[in-house]
């Protein structure tokens, strides 16, 4: 039985193969081209005769000339006065930096060019965000070139713009005011900086201020479990390295719970499998789905208002299994039994297990960190001594200070943004403007600082000083990498004015530093050589020992159980947008959703089921209702939901934001409620009612269809292990074969990529060969990739519309997969076994179905980054009329954008559908003024001049990064020497955080490159038509072998 | 200093057929900047309308006069009207030579729609505009033989030589020839007091604006140090003899034609680590470093598109 010979689907369309869908692939175009019409509006050139031609002609000929009767314009070349040593026009030049901004932490590189940053890369030297960055971390360098901050350039009080000088004056005099009242409340998300804590203290001691940390999404609910059982209110940190069994309960740990992009590295370090077959087993039981449970080995599906019982089911088996006493209630199991096997194999990895939970709820966490203590996983794979110091925000604390703004309130906002990410956001507005004086530090108006009076316009953080400690020990420095673009302050600048310290923010920071953090070192002994490296290398990594300092607690069984009743509906993040502090970012707003593939937009996520039963499609318009608040959003189908949930992704309905981000999607914060003290990201009793309209999504998902070829291949680790030992490599990696005639007239097997069976010559490659390998166990689909990619190549962003025309210009997509489960465990693979019976993991059935009623709950995702495969017979170089896309000699498909006459012959007869042709002129089309950065002076500084900003009417692609290829091969022939494995990188490979991408020259044989193409799992995409594509990929290896479950 | 007539000529006549392609599609609205004009085209193309317009006048007043002349004559009797009933002289022109003027005056507007196309990519070979301040390549290339690196610094690092930033000029001329008026002008710039022989505090720099030259267009990479450091290559080579420019002028046509000529002929060295490493195993390389022949840029690839167009 192969494995590889399985059914994939992009979306429920595909799968039944509707007459929808039949018709959506069969056209090029998502929509029809009115040729008619254009000739039509064209009728009187087309009539035109000879004579009127060369009469028009002529004229226009002659006019263009006299026009062109004039003086060529000067170009002016303006160089420095006094040249900075360190800045050298055309050289890159790289800052270690740190990016957090209250809910992402990201250890970075800013790579700056003639002063501008233009792109924020993985700081290679941190041990936790060390591999690469998150898309909102890669794509924060946009923020700082927004138009929109120009509408905070200067302190504002009253909207009357004034001098620092003055609005120091005044808030100084309301701070001082404001201390017979009780003193000023200044709110802010997580401070994690050391530097910036120690200046609000001194704040709050001066002026008898309150500090009120408020994040946006609240940890609050397990900080308080944490209280009970780590004697601290911490999120710990978790060391997915160490873990060879990973149970996690609506924990989306890739995505946005806890560390995000910290845990990445750790993860997929473990999913890859090694030369003993050693990975980690990954159980996952969540209402919706998410990135995470897309990634896991075995998963199943529970109601929101029963996660509670979920994790007392576990807490009881693994109590049982280690001799410990029960939770004390009845737990609920999950389909399969899924949750006592996994409980089973917890109690085999006692100590390098791992339990994780994204309630916020105070009981059920204490239930958790119980299960890990008997797992005796605390100072393993948990580490609460050396915690980390994000999410701090207590809710009943920051919910009581805001409702308590009132007419005697002087209120700082920094950094937070509450009318639009508290549920009664409308109301806090009408306290906020009856308060006697409200600043928002701000860069860019959002909702919150539209209701306040002050304004103290606040930098980018690319333009700021600052330190972190994310994690107990794991320092970083934060410096500017441009000087500020307008007359902003940071929150510490602001707060050093007000204290009364005359240093500037850098001579604080420096004597901070010098004071608190030298003395935990050794390694320098003199202050100015600690200052320097450590503002060289951006970390200071002093983390000491773990241990185990957990302790079981009681908790209390009647807040276990939720609210459970009617049609309920999660509370999520996306990947792209978060909590929506970047909504204004136009490449987080078009990065495609992992798992969705939706852009633009949020949408009520249904299980497929759910429409049927309803009646509804996908793009419909509904009404959501519940806690008393209402939304009208479209339907989206998405298998993996349990049936009677949905789901709606926060992060939307900005209505005080940019041009790019208003009005985009809906806002979801009103529908988070208070439970037990703690906000809860579910709700029960949702009503969701038709309303008639459709509103089309905006979704790469079917675009590019691969029509059924079998292009994700996908094996069991039992399976791997048994035919790698027995070299039968066929049996997960069926590469395609042709029968051919030998010279004795037998019929031999022969691999159809074989060079003997083709008509193409073989490529040669004499100095460099550049290829790329894609472990598909190790890509978790998180799109980080995408957005580095357009960063990196100045790839425009198109917009709703243009996405929905199929029109998105991304050079790198992520195809996403889902998949059933057959009787024999392998997934479901033709359309006639689908329809009937669904399987269970240990091969029972789950439950029966017909064709009209398919419960999509329990499917399976596979990732599959695709780019421009750099064919060696690449068929788009064989058709392009006009030679504008060639081989090149070191394997790469070159594509010239000013011989590209648009023909788009090229995109027509490529296999993986990956070029894009730039159907507009993006930068200056004022169609896509509202999105485009390119458009305007400050947006377009972000443009990376190495790479051509391409024209209308020219097609384009992935091209290997080949301006760094360039670079790389400079710098080795100015040294004489030859390029160093890993010394060319491309951006989608240094963004990538779960190294899943290896670039490389493969004509070294000790590259990892050589090493990746070169083993059994390697295949090429559709590998029998002969093209000899250079990316190659890794079969996919699940953790998911029937004696598991 | 400007295009000499003949240069200007060759050029225009060079760019025709790429005008009778571009000119259709675009419609230039071009920058109107006046000051430092590297072709007094307007000015030129001015005075050839005047003639022309003065050319037709003449002849109008010449015809009207034959005329009047001859209507008197006739009246007087001198001439038999019935053979000269009309002296116009527009009719006496041969209808071929209206054909020749059209095609001429057509002509001539294209070839300057053509140069500004031309000097608009970048293609203004010869161009050699009045710079804010005169400084003689000549005097410090040629007669004190500076190192072209000491001043354009970038070359030997990265894509742009650099124009040298006043600085650079101020490590000598903070002492040298205080009294020029071409050295004042940097003093200005800087805020440097010759007398005190410190800079003032508190000045307001102004930068120096010079006239770019050489105006590569951004779809082709070119960078400096990659023939400079790793070919080898003297600047003359394309910037020509600029120890000897008194003004410095564009001496290449930066064409792409123009680069692949010389990707053609041009032998790498082949002794660089590099090449060795990385073409070593090839039997045409071996061959070509035995014979002692070499291999050229464009043997080993250097013509691939994907080398400058990215």
């Amino acid at each position: 039985m192969n494995n590889s010979e399985r059914k994939y689907w992009k979306s429920v369309d595909e799968l039944n193969n509707t007459p929808a869908f039949q018709q959506e692939i069969s056209s090029e175009f998502g929509q029809e081209i009115p040729v008619d019409e254009i000739i039509a509006e064209n009728a009187s050139v087309s009539s035109t005769n000879r004579r009127d031609f060369l009469k028009i002609f002529g004229f226009s000929v002659g006019a263009a000339s006299l026009a062109a009767c004039n003086t060529t314009p000067i170009k002016k070349a303006i160089p420095f006065l006094n040249h900075p040593a360190e800045m050298s026009p055309s050289i890159a030049n790289y800052y270690a930096s740190t990016y957090f901004d209250g809910n992402d932490f990201a250890n970075i590189l800013v790579k700056t060019r003639e002063g501008r940053p233009i792109k924020i890369e993985a700081n290679n030297l941190s041990s936790t965000t060390g591999n690469g960055v998150s898309a909102r971390v890669s794509a924060a360098v946009l923020g700082l070139y927004d138009t929109h901050r120009e509408g905070t350039k200067n302190p504002m009080i009253g909207g009357k713009e004034v001098s620092w000088a003055d609005f120091d004056k005044e808030v100084i005099a309301l701070l001082n005011d404001a201390k017979a009242n009780g003193g000023a409340t200044l709110v802010t998300p997580t401070l994690i900086s050391p530097s910036a804590k120690a200046l609000v203290q001194t704040f709050v001691a001066q002026f008898g201020a309150k500090h009120v940390v408020y994040d946006s999404i609240s940890y609050s609910g397990m900080l308080e479990a944490n209280q009970v059982t780590l004697g601290k209110a911490v999120v710990p940190y978790y060391d997915f390295a160490k873990a060879n069994v990973i149970v996690s309960i609506n924990a989306d740990f890739l995505g946005n719970w806890g560390g995000g992009l910290m845990n990445i590295a750790g993860y997929s370090s473990r999913r890859k499998v090694n030369e003993e077959g050693n990975m980690s087993v990954h159980y996952h039981f969540e209402p919706a789905l998410s990135l995470t449970g897309s990634n896991a080995d075995f998963r199943s599906t529970y109601l929101p208002s029963n996660e509670g019982m979920v994790v007392a089911q576990l807490y009881n088996e693994v109590a049982k299994q280690t001799g410990n006493a029960g939770a004390g209630i009845n737990g609920m199991e999950v389909a399969g039994n899924l949750v006592a096997a996994a409980a089973k194999k917890l109690v085999s990895a006692k100590g390098a297990s791992l339990v994780v939970c994204g309630s916020n709820n105070k009981d059920i966490h204490i239930m958790v960190n119980n299960i890990n203590k008997m797992l005796g996983n605390y100072g393993q794979t948990i580490d609460g001594v050396n915690a980390l110091n994000i999410r701090q925000g207590n809710d009943t604390a920051a919910m009581n200070a805001l409702n308590g703004i009132n007419a005697n309130s002087v209120v700082i906002f920094a950094g937070v943004n509450p009318v639009y990410t508290m549920g009664n956001g409308s109301a806090l507005a009408k306290q906020i403007q009856g308060a006697k004086a409200s600043i928002a530090l701000v860069s860019g108006h959002d909702e919150t600082s539209s209701v306040c009076s002050h304004i103290a316009a606040a930098n980018h953080f690319l333009e700021s000083w600052g330190d972190a400690e994310v994690r107990e020990g794991s320092y970083s420095l934060q410096q500017p990498s441009i000087s500020k673009l307008f007359n902003t302050r940071s929150l510490e600048e602001c707060l050093l004015a007000w204290n009364g310290n005359s240093a500037s923010h850098y001579q604080y920071l420096k004597d901070f530093w010098s004071a608190s953090m030298f003395s935990k070192q050794s390694k320098y002994t003199t202050t100015d050589s600690f200052w320097r490296n450590s503002l060289n290398q951006g970390v200071l990594e002093l983390t000491g020992t773990s241990s185990d300092n957990a302790s079981m607690a009681s908790f209390n069984a009647n807040n276990i159980k939720g609210n459970a009743g009617g049609l309920e509906m999660v509370i999520y993040q996306k990947m792209g947008l978060g909590d929506g502090l970047q909504a204004n970012n136009p490449w987080l707003q078009e990065m495609p959703d992992p798992l969705t593939k939706a852009c633009w937009d949020n949408y009520l996520a249904v299980n497929p089921m759910y429409a049927k039963q309803n009646n509804l499609t996908e793009g419909d318009l509904v009404t959501v209702e519940a806690n008393g608040y209402k939304v009208t959003v479209p339907v989206l189908m998405l298998p993996g939901m349990m049936p009677n949930v949905v789901a709606l992704a926060l992060g939307y309905g900005r209505t005080k934001v940019g041009k790019a981000g208003l009005n985009v999607g809906q806002n979801a914060y009103p529908f988070v409620s208070m439970m037990n003290g703690n906000r809860s990201y579910y709700v029960s009793n949702v009503k969701v009612a038709a309303t008639g309209e459709h509103r089309k999504l905006a979704q790469t998902q079917t675009h590019h269809t691969i029509e059924g070829r079998s292009i994700v291949k996908e094996t069991s680790l039992g399976t791997y292990l048994a035919a790698k030992k027995a070299g039968k490599h066929e049996e997960y990696n069926l590469r395609p074969h042709l029968l051919m005639k030998n010279e004795k007239g037998e019929h031999v097997k022969v691999n159809a990529f074989d060079e003997t069976v083709t008509l193409w010559n073989k490529r040669k490659y004499p100095s460099h060969h550049w290829m790329m390998g894609i472990d598909l166990n190790a890509c978790i689909g998180c799109g980080s990739c995408v957005v580095a990619c357009q960063a990196e190549n100045n790839v425009p962003v198109v917009g709703r519309q243009e996405v929905i025309n199929r029109r998105e210009m991304h050079w790198m997509r992520i195809d996403r997969y889902f998949t059933f489960r057959a009787k024999d465990g392998r997934a479901i693979t033709e359309e006639t076994e689908y329809g009937g019976e669904q399987y269970n993991y240990d091969g029972n059935v789950f439950r029966e179905f017909k064709n009209d009623v398919a419960d999509f709950s329990d499917v399976s995702v596979v990732y599959q980054p695709v780019m421009c495969q750099q064919c060696d017979n690449a068929p788009c170089e064989t058709v392009c009329p006009v030679l504008a896309t060639v081989h090149s000699d070191e394997g790469l498909n070159q594509m010239v954008y000013n011989r590209c006459v648009g023909t788009r012959y090229c995109a027509n007869n490529c296999p993986y559908k990956v070029r894009r042709f730039n159907w507009f002129s993006y930068y200056d089309n004022p169609l896509f003024s509202d999105v485009n950065p390119a458009q305007t002076e400050l947006g377009r500084m972000v443009l990376n001049p190495d790479v051509t900003v391409r024209a209308r009417g020219v097609m384009e692609k992935c091209t290997f990064c080949v301006q760094s290829i360039q670079a790389g091969k400079l710098q080795a022939k100015k040294e004489g020497r030859n390029i160093k494995d890993g010394e060319v990188k491309t951006a989608c490979q240094k963004a990538c955080p779960s190294n899943a991408i290896v670039f490389g020259d493969v004509n070294d044989e000790t590259s990892d490159i050589y090493k990746l193409v070169n083993s059994d799992r390697a295949y090429g995409l559709i590998e029998e038509i002969q093209v000899l594509p250079s990316v190659q990929y890794l079969v996919k290896v699940r953790n998911n072998d029937k004696n598991q479950a | 200093m400007y295009f000499t007539a003949k240069t200007m000529f060759r050029s225009r006549l060079k760019y025709v057929a790429f005008t009778l392609l571009g000119v259709g599609m675009s419609a230039p609205v071009w920058a109107q900047e006046t000051e430092n004009a590297p072709i007094g085209r307007e000015s030129l193309l001015g005075i050839i309308i005047l003639l022309s317009i003065l050319v037709l006048a003449l002849l109008g007043v010449i015809n009207r006069l034959a005329n009047g002349k001859l209507q008197s004559d006739i009246a007087a009797g001198k001439v038999d009207g019935e053979e000269l009933k009309d002296v116009n002289l527009f009719k006496r022109i041969h209808p071929g030579l209206y054909v020749v003027f059209g095609l001429v005056g057509f002509f001539i507007l294209m070839t300057a729609g053509a140069v500004d196309l031309a000097s608009k990519v970048g293609m203004q070979q010869g161009y050699g505009p009045k710079q804010p301040i005169a400084y003689s390549h000549k005097l410090h290339a040629g007669e004190y033989k500076i190192q072209c690196s000491y001043c354009h610094t970038g070359v030997e690092r990265g894509k742009s030589a650099t124009i040298p930033s006043a600085n650079i000029c101020m490590n000598c001329h903070n002492v040298v020839k205080p009294e020029s008026e071409q050295i004042q002008k940097i003093y200005d710039a800087v805020g440097w007091d010759p007398a005190t022989q410190a800079y003032i505090p508190g000045y307001k720099q102004k930068p120096i604006q010079w006239v770019r030259i050489h105006n590569l267009q951004d779809f082709a990479y070119f960078n400096h140090s990659q023939h400079y450091k790793v070919g080898g290559i003297a600047c003359q080579t394309c910037h020509g003899p600029i120890e000897t420019m008194e003004v410095v002028k564009q001496q290449s046509p930066l064409t792409m034609g123009w680069c692949i000529e010389c990707h053609t002929k041009t032998k790498v060295n082949m002794d660089n680590g590099y090449y060795k490493s990385v073409h070593g195993k090839s039997e045409k390389f071996k061959q070509a470093v035995a014979s002692g022949e070499g291999m050229t840029i464009s043997q080993l690839g250097g013509m691939e598109c994907s080398k400058c167009h990215y």
